[in-house]
This record gives C-alpha cells, structure tokens and sequence, in this order.
C-alpha cells in the first residue's frame, strides 16, 4: 500500500480535529415503522406466491418432459421408422390397387 | 435518499434477512456489512462525481486548498471545519468503495484489519483500495495544482 500524499495527510488531520456532532439517536417512531415494514415484508399476497411456485413448476415439467423424452428416445424413434414403413406399404397397396 | 431512509432500509435488511446470520462473525460486523452494502449501492445510484473545479469551492475551502497546496505546514486549528469540508467534496471524487476505505483509514483512524472485518473485504482488497484512492487523490492534487498556476 503506498503512502498517502504529504497534502492530504495534512488536510485528514485538520478534518480529524472536527467532531461530528450529528445527533446519532434515532428519530421517534423509527422502531414502529420499521418494524411495520418488516412485518409487511414478512407476508407476500398470494398471488405472488402463486407466481413464485408456478415459474418453478413450469421448470420442473419442462425438464421432466425433456427427461421422459430422452428416456424414450429409442421408441420414439422405432415407431417412427414404422410409420415410415407402414406409409411405404400403403404406396405400394395403392400402386397394386390402383396400377396407372 | 435522506440518512433516515438508508438507515431504515438498513434495519429492514437486518429483520428480513436475519435467518442468513450463522454467528460466524459477530452480529455488529455482519449489520456492518449490510450497512456498506447498502450505502455504497445508495452512492452508485446517484452516480454524482462532478468534476472538482477550484470555481465550485468556497471562499474558505478555496483559501485551504490553496495554503494546502503551497504550504507544506500544518493545517492551523481554527481553518478545521474549512478543512473537514474540503476533505469531503474531495473524497466525493472517489469510488464509493475506495471512498469508504480511505475514510475509515484516514479519517477515523481504523487499521487494514478492523475495515476488512467492518466491510466484509479481505484485506489485500482493502489494500487495493487505499492504493487506488490515494493515487487518485495525488492525482486530483496535481491536476488542482496545474490549474492554480494557469
């Protein structure tokens, strides 16, 4: 740390010699309204517990549906490679039924 | 904000968050650290560092920022309150954090461990902060005293 400026070490001491004699007490009534906002902080309306919960459910079953995805990939992807398969037999029935 | 405002807000803090104290600090530091927090937050918003023009000073802070400047004697008993207010609108040009820190250091006399604990900082940080301000207060001397001159 370097040392302060021979300036302004001569002006902190100069201010230093001045007290502060800002009074320090608290104003009358302080304890009640803080208090009574505290309190009010204390009980959140409804709806924002509402809003709170249903941001973090909309999270859960969003990763949940992602994890049901992941999970059943293999499936997924099997019934559709059979759909792909039914689609070809069905132009292959419409080639025989309908020969143009 | 007026002082009662912050310091409501302080106490409010205290009440809502009082759960978060673990007692691994004494209760007046960590009251402490919500105190800094809040009022170097408080600082930032109002983003008030005009620049420091020899115009904007009073007769009497302009007459000891002038002996200040020339004189290398110490600053007479009776010019004080001239002093104490001159020391203020120059700290005002500082950082709101390396505010703190060189007038807990310069001002009120704390030693780089009791800000560190009052603060929440670590020490080298602390440290950081001195060397910081007080480079940017030799800085504002000289740029104040090249503007005396011209």
């Amino acid at each position: 740390m370097n040392t302060p400026d021979p300036r302004w070490e001569r002006l902190a001491a100069a201010a230093r010699q001045v007290r502060d004699e800002r009074d320090t007490a608290a104003p009358s009534g302080f304890a009640t309204r803080v208090a009574a906002h505290a309190f009010a902080q204390a009980e959140p309306p409804f709806s924002a517990l509402f809003a709170r919960f249903s941001w973090r459910a909309l999270g859960c079953a969003a990763l949940l549906a992602l994890v049901a995805v992941a999970a059943n990939y293999s499936a997924i992807s099997a019934l559709s490679s059979g759909a792909d398969d039914d689609s070809a037999s069905n132009d292959s029935l419409n080639e025989i039924v309908s020969p143009t | 904000m007026a002082e009662e405002d912050l310091a409501q807000e302080i106490f409010l803090k205290m009440f809502t968050r009082i759960e978060q104290y673990k007692g691994s600090v004494p209760f007046s530091h960590w009251v402490s650290r919500i105190a800094v927090t809040t009022c170097i937050d408080q600082l930032r918003a109002q983003k008030r560092r005009p620049e420091f023009r020899w115009a904007d000073l009073s007769e009497g802070e302009a007459g000891m920022l002038d002996n200040v400047l020339t004189n290398e004697r110490a600053v007479a008993p009776d010019d004080a309150l001239a002093a104490s207010e001159l020391v203020h609108k120059l700290l005002e040009q500082l950082k709101p954090e390396d505010r703190l820190v060189i007038q807990l250091l310069d001002l009120e006399q704390k030693t780089i461990a009791e800000i560190s604990q009052l603060t929440g900082w670590k020490q080298s940080l602390v440290k950081v902060r001195a060397f910081r301000a007080r480079r940017k207060l030799k800085k504002l001397f000289e740029e104040l005293k090249r503007m005396e001159k011209s």
